[in-house]
């Protein structure tokens, strides 16, 4: 079996929390049980292309 | 011409999932409005940006024909025009199920092989761009078959690099032994980086005034190559033919250009504080006594007193209704800031006007004036000579 993956973390669509999701995780707020989620962005280092 | 073009048409672009949306960067307010504008709110959602245009025959490229335009290549390649194309995709892996064999599916990184452009959550990452842009045919996400144990990447279907905006993960409740519908938002252009070369406006696009004079980008003209005003330096963000405008009589073009032309620049003399003559001197052509008798005999009152008054040595006076001298009413210095927020005092206020000789600032009147005029009261109180004014409303 694989080693686990680490969570990632997601923003309830109502009230904003932080919510960390393995995959296969139900898709549900943990705090307030909406089920729409948006994913943050990326904390990878974005590089420009100065030219 | 404002219901096609690429506007800023929407606040909520968040939480928007349009199939396809153009979006300009960098909308503004238009200089010179109608009633209209402000009725309707246009300022909420702006339709275009302000530019400078030049009016002539480019003889030099020679691609300014009728209906076409030369654009300022700096001038687009620090960010004129530009704007983005929103695009959505959906991913509903409930749907995938229905189709084959009632196997569970959801988003997972591959354990065989890394991409790029996927998160560990097998979903993109959410605003990467310039170098990390996702390319067209480039993996983008992955789907994790449980039951086959299956893992397959998809691919970018578009034919231009993306960012991936947003993305949000939607577990319906009627999905939720089958959870997970899945939507990106990807914008289409790389174009939040200044240092993009490849970005639009390109040659072919169209471009329009408010007036529905519009054209067709011909070419992108280098910037040091544009012709400029000798005083300001200012040289134009587009050229088009003059010829566009007589047989179209577009009036409101015309009027726009003047209003929003909104002062006159130069060198000025320094005592009347008139445009100086001479064109090596830096002063303009004159607009002589047989020029000032042309337009009196067009009836032209208006455009007169625009050339001779406003745009010449146009200024406001102070004026003492009590003695009638525009040379005693003096402004007092207001306190230093410091001084005021020492005494409690709000720190801007207008300035006092104060007459010396009524002995009061009370009375003070602002009167339109050309600069001359005040220099000649000095003149004439020079000699002995005393002006009163009377004013009347």
């Amino acid at each position: 079996m694989d080693p686990q993956p680490e969570p990632v973390y997601y923003i309830c669509g109502d009230c904003g929390m932080e919510i960390p999701l393995k995959p296969n995780d139900v898709i549900q707020c943990r705090e307030c049980g909406y089920r729409i989620l948006y994913k943050k962005r990326t904390r990878r280092i974005v590089q420009y292309e100065a030219r | 011409m404002a219901k096609q073009t690429m506007a800023f048409s929407l606040q909520a672009l968040r939480y928007r999932a349009d199939q396809k949306l153009y979006h300009l960067q960098t909308p503004q307010s238009p200089i010179v409005r109608t009633s209209a504008y402000k009725k309707y709110c246009m300022d909420e959602c702006p339709t275009g940006t302000n530019a400078i245009i030049g009016v002539f025959h480019h003889m030099k490229s020679r691609y300014d024909m009728e209906d076409a335009m030369i654009l300022n290549k700096s001038s687009v390649e620090s960010g004129m025009f530009h704007g983005q194309i929103y695009q959505t995709e959906t991913v509903d892996l409930s749907d995938q199920k229905s189709r084959s064999d009632g196997s569970r599916k959801y988003f997972r990184e591959s354990n065989i092989e890394s991409y790029r452009s996927i998160d560990s959550d097998g979903l993109p990452c959410v605003g990467q761009f310039s170098i990390h842009t996702i390319k067209p045919d480039e993996e983008y996400y992955s789907i994790y078959n449980e039951v086959n144990n299956e893992q397959h990447a998809v691919k970018q279907k578009g034919s231009e690099d993306v960012i991936v905006d947003y993305v949000t993960i939607d577990g319906k409740k009627h999905l939720q032994n089958h959870p997970q519908k899945h939507m990106f938002l990807l914008s289409g252009f790389p174009l939040l980086c200044p240092f993009c070369v490849a970005g639009n406006p390109v040659i072919g696009d169209k471009f329009s005034s408010r007036h529905g004079q519009k054209g067709v980008c011909s070419q992108l003209w280098p910037d040091i190559d544009m012709p400029f005003s000798e005083v300001t330096g200012m040289r134009p963000d587009l050229i088009i033919n003059p010829h566009a405008f007589p047989s179209r009589m577009a009036i409101g073009m015309l009027l726009e250009s003047i209003a929003a032309k909104v002062h006159s620049t130069g060198m000025v003399d320094q005592i009347t504080s008139q445009p100086i003559k001479g064109r090596k001197r830096g002063g303009g052509i004159c607009f002589g006594e047989i020029e000032r008798d042309s337009l009196l005999a067009h009836g032209a009152a208006y455009l007169l007193h625009n050339r001779l008054h406003t745009c010449s040595d146009y200024h406001i006076a102070a004026v003492c209704s009590t003695c009638g001298s525009i040379l005693t009413p003096s402004v007092i210095k207001p306190e230093k800031r410091v001084a005021r927020a020492v005494k409690g005092l709000p720190p801007v206020r207008a300035p006092k006007v104060f007459c010396h000789a009524s002995d009061t600032n009370k009375g003070m009147e602002t009167v339109a004036m050309p600069y001359v005029f005040k220099y000649l009261a000095a003149e004439l109180a020079a000699m002995s000579i005393k002006m009163t004014l009377q004013l009347s409303t």
